[in-house]
């Protein structure tokens, strides 16, 4: 066996062009499952971290498609009622948010930024986890008397107040026909959180949304915080079927939670990964199919060199090991290769787009067994061939 | 070289040999080749022969069944006792590997491999440990002069050389006979005659060789000599007993 490898290796030397052509289906075939593996991990731990840690526990609702189109008497409007009845039928809530956006623009002086403004009710940053760079949060006060006064973004507060504090400032919004002046107290660190990320937010108080621009409003978006993350996708099945039956439509609310989104993507990546992976072992076939190929050919210009062997008492099992060992060999030294490609390759690639560099083992692993039995398997024709070559047509031959 | 006369060992009366009524036939498409026709002749240990006849006559065939590479169509090929007829190829290859030892008119080395790669392969395939392998190996070359030669290839050897190693190869598992396919075709007369001479000496220590030919020297120099012809035995000549004949005439008859 280490003879037929050594053998092996003295005629890999004789025929290196040869050799690394047939080594190439293979190489390809592992360098493949190795790349699509590994930039899969990756992407999904970069979107995973582009997500953030904190916002798996929260559920969003707003009005779905159905409820927009057909204008059915029977639709959910997110007014007390109804976060009354997702109190009293949805298990596992820690808290209900609603939420109004409205776009307006906030001024300071000679400079304005446009933005989104979100109208939140009382401890809706601190339930996302978010954390100031100056000032403080609302106070329940500032929410019940709906106060004017606004948080703002880190972002923001660099474009309105280049120079010095922003704290205790007063910024002109202006939202269509409305207009009001709102003290800042808070700048909100650059963060982001599930649904939402705080460089150019602007935060102001519902309670103040619900006085003075939109009296006794319903909330464009509902924002519930879970007592587990564990129970997102109960509760997003839950909160659907709910609405559903509720206004006997399909898709009557759209429910999205970070959570069942991540196992959506999960899911979508697993079978993304599955079909490449497919085709990366039809190319690691086809590589085998190119051993084969070139065992054949080896065995038809070695006959002489059989004979020999044979004359000298080489066993029909002697001749099969010889080139089976040769096959494996070849395929082997691809399956190597082709893991060194695939992790350099990998590596590259997704240090070019930033992403962490996230190795499946288990593939590289999985790619090295497959690419050996592919050259014994491929190899068994070939050495059969060999092993029964008759010695005195093989010491006859060229 | 034609005049160097060889004494020949035959002590003991041990056919290796024994072949009766030997017929080897192919078939080629629908044409039916008889290259043996019923050939009965029996070689005794230590015997130093040759096989002769022109290319046709079934001599090339004769060694393969002497060699254990071919089975007789029918009739009987016995060698060292072993009927060859009943064997499997893993047993014929076993009492090649262990009876004959081959020498060919080409030399057949392996290219890839050094002389001492080459020498110790036959041993390989009786599962004999690399340490013990390389030493019989290297006493086997020590006896044909080439311990000198161990790790060059045999494309950096001379004819006379390539053969020395081929005979290394072929005595390096102490075989009782050592079959050799025209060994000096290949070779100038000197050389030949060398070979020959080694031939000479690796029969002194009791080994059969059978030497096939269409040289007439080297049958006339040979203490035996079976002629084929057309597939049968024309005349089986002892040199020694009469010398009065000229090997020339049987040979062109």
């Amino acid at each position: 066996m280490f003879e037929d490898l050594y053998n092996a290796l003295q005629n890999f030397r004789l025929n290196k062009a040869r050799t690394i052509l047939s080594l190439l289906g293979v190489i390809i075939g592992v360098a493949s499952v190795i790349i699509i593996t590994t930039l899969g991990q990756s992407a999904t731990q970069n979107i995973k971290g582009s997500f953030g840690s904190s916002g798996l526990d929260i559920v969003r609702l707003n009005a779905g498609f159905a409820n927009r189109r057909v204008a059915t008497g029977s639709s959910i409007t997110f007014n007390e009622d109804f976060r009354t009845e997702l109190w009293d039928n949805i298990p596992h809530l820690k808290g209900i948010y609603y939420n109004n956006t409205l776009s307006g623009t906030v001024g300071y002086g000679d400079v304005s930024v446009s933005s989104s403004i979100t109208a939140i009710e009382y401890e809706y940053l601190e339930m996302n986890k978010f954390e100031l760079e100056n000032g403080s949060f609302f106070t329940v006060s500032d929410s019940v008397q709906g106060l004017q006064k606004i948080i703002i973004g880190s972002e923001v507060a660099s474009t309105l107040f280049s120079q010095g504090d922003a704290v205790g400032k007063t910024v002109i919004l202006i939202s269509s026909n409305i207009r009001f002046g709102f003290e800042v107290i808070g700048v909100l660190k650059e963060q982001s959180s599930g649904f939402e990320s705080t460089a150019s937010a602007l935060y102001i108080l519902r309670g103040f949304y619900d006085k003075k621009i939109s009296p006794s409003s319903t909330a464009n978006s509902v924002v519930i915080q879970l007592i587990d993350q564990s129970y997102a996708t109960e509760v997003v099945d839950l909160i659907k079927s709910y609405a559903d039956t509720k206004t006997g439509q399909t898709n009557s609310m759209q429910v999205t939670s970070m959570q069942s989104m991540l196992e959506q993507y999960d899911e979508v990546m697993g079978t993304v990964s599955l079909l490449l992976s497919g085709i990366a072992a039809i190319s690691l076939l086809v590589g085998g199919i190119g051993i084969m190929n070139i065992m054949i050919v080896t065995v038809t210009e070695r006959r002489k060199e059989i004979g020999i062997r044979k004359a000298l008492g080489a066993t029909p099992n002697a001749i099969r090991m010889q080139f089976l060992v040769e096959s494996a060999t070849i395929s082997l030294f691809g399956g190597v290769f082709g893991i060194i490609f695939g992790l350099v390759l990998s590596a590259v690639a997704t240090y070019v787009m930033d992403w962490a560099y996230a190795v499946q083992w288990s593939a590289c692993l999985i790619a090295f067994l497959f690419s050996a039995f592919v050259g014994v398997f491929f190899g068994l024709n070939p050495a059969a061939r060999a092993a029964k070559l008759d010695p005195v047509e093989a010491l006859a031959s060229e | 070289m034609n005049n160097q006369e060889y004494s020949s060992p035959v002590h003991k009366n041990i056919p290796v040999i024994e072949m009766s009524g030997v017929w080897r036939v192919y078939t080629m498409g629908d044409n039916e080749v008889q290259a043996l026709r019923g050939i009965s002749f029996s070689v005794e240990r230590g015997e130093f022969m040759s096989i002769m006849g022109p290319s046709g006559s079934g001599k090339s065939t004769c060694m393969n069944m002497i060699g254990c590479l071919d089975r007789p169509s029918s009739g009987d090929v016995i060698i060292d006792g072993k009927k060859t007829a009943d064997m499997t190829e893993r047993e014929l290859a076993h009492l090649r590997n262990e009876t004959v030892g081959f020498v060919f008119q080409q030399y057949h080395l392996l290219s890839t491999m050094t002389v001492l790669e080459n020498v110790m392969l036959p041993l390989r395939y009786q599962g004999i440990s690399m340490r013990d392998r390389k030493d019989l190996a290297k006493e086997t070359l020590s006896q044909v002069g080439l311990l000198d030669r161990l790790d060059h290839r045999p494309h950096e050897l001379s004819g006379g050389q390539k053969q020395r190693v081929a005979i290394a190869r072929a005595m390096v598992t102490k075989p009782h006979i050592i079959l050799a396919d025209e060994p000096t075709g290949a070779l100038d007369s000197v050389t030949g005659k060398q070979v020959l001479n080694l031939f000479g000496k690796i029969n002194e220590g009791g080994t059969t060789i059978v030497i096939v030919t269409h040289d007439p020297g080297i049958g006339e120099s040979l203490p035996r000599c079976v002629h084929l012809f057309d597939g049968q035995i024309k005349d089986d000549t002892r040199n020694d007993e009469s010398e009065h004949k000229n090997p020339k005439e049987v040979f062109y008859v």
